[in-house]
């Protein structure tokens, strides 16, 4: 299937912005985290198209999931 | 009678600065109230006459009005600071335990090497003074606590500029039953994020869980970091402080300085 995978601050450095890839059915969100060498620890927020997701969240044909780090400074 | 001098005074309706301090001393009372009576009569001091076509003299007043708490006294805290007193809101409760360090004059606008050593809060006091003398400002050199809850509670807006999520949950939380709306912004490295709390859980959305190096690391900031997602804090301050709307109320967005963007993440509610 396909997904949409877009990436925010940080977490672009050395990987990509917004990029279309290929998964198999089932692909939950921690399986691409973990995919793309992120570790589950820096993860904010995830959204699959603009709505809140779980990490156990599995991925549909066509979903945009966005991955934001935590961002804690002050 | 004040009113009358201020009016012998102004000229254009515009009170210069050096008479308002003038009357201050003659009337024996503060800058402040002079400048509020000016305000009232429709009379502009000289600080605040480039505002004059963006707030009408009552929301200048309006401003000068209010209070403000400020929850955290660094990076983000010191360039908000700076803004308010600008703008002339006219008290602040400045909170903040600490002091300054070699390592924040990278970033933190309060801190200059005469300042190192001493509490964040005290150098804000000394920066009104050079400033903008006639802004109040409240220092608490202590951790955000229910202990000071009281003194927020005055606080017609707060404002989040925290570097730990377990203080920042007590501080939303404190915010969401005190039905005081919460500014956040956070930082880290080129980005940031911003956000307003109002009827919403925004910050438990944005930090779902705790980190497991919470208060431990501190990441790397960038000046100009701090100085953008803290002027776009200010500019939410403000909105909420005139009742003007904004789309960013129980919303936020993400900022990213590389890329030269500030994406709307899609509201939740």
């Amino acid at each position: 299937m396909k997904v949409t995978v877009k990436l925010f601050a940080f977490f672009r450095a050395g990987r990509f912005k917004v990029e279309e890839r290929e998964y198999p059915e089932p692909t939950a969100v921690s399986e691409v985290i973990e995919g793309l060498g992120i570790n589950l620890d820096e993860i904010g927020i995830t959204m699959i198209n603009s709505r809140h997701c779980q990490f156990e969240t599995l991925l549909k044909e066509g979903d945009n999931l966005a991955i934001f780090p935590v961002i804690g400074g002050g | 009678m004040l009113i009358d001098r201020l009016r012998e005074k102004s000229q254009d309706n515009i009170l210069l600065f050096t008479d308002a301090l003038i009357l201050a001393e003659q009337y024996n009372v503060g800058l402040l109230e002079v400048e509020q009576a000016a305000l009232a009569d429709n009379i502009w001091p000289e600080r605040y006459q480039r505002h004059q076509d963006i707030f009408s003299a009552a929301q200048q007043h309006q401003l000068l009005d209010s209070t403000v708490a400020l929850i955290g006294c660094g990076g983000l805290g010191g360039q908000v600071f700076e803004e308010l007193i600008r703008l002339g809101v006219g008290q602040i409760i400045a909170i903040d335990p600490d002091s300054f360090a070699a390592h924040n004059l990278n970033r933190q606008l309060l801190c200059t090497v005469e300042e190192l050593g001493r509490f964040k809060v005290q150098a804000a006091v000394r920066r009104a003074h050079l400033v903008n003398p006639a802004i109040k400002v409240i220092p608490l050199a202590l951790a955000f606590s229910p202990v000071i809850h009281e003194e927020v509670c005055q606080a017609k807006v707060v404002i989040d500029c925290l570097d730990s999520v377990a203080d920042r949950h007590q501080l939303a939380e404190f915010c969401r039953t005190s039905r005081i709306p919460l500014v956040h912004g956070a930082v880290e490295k080129w980005f940031g994020q911003i956000g307003v709390q109002k009827e919403s859980d925004l910050i438990k959305e944005l930090y779902p869980k705790i980190p497991l190096h919470d208060k431990i690391t501190s990441p790397s900031v960038l000046s100009c970091t701090v100085a953008a997602v803290a002027s776009l804090q200010v500019a939410e301050a403000i909105k909420l402080l005139l009742n003007l709307n904004s789309p960013l109320v129980d919303n936020w967005k993400s900022v990213d300085l590389l890329s030269c963007e500030i994406e709307e993440i899609g509201s939740q509610h």
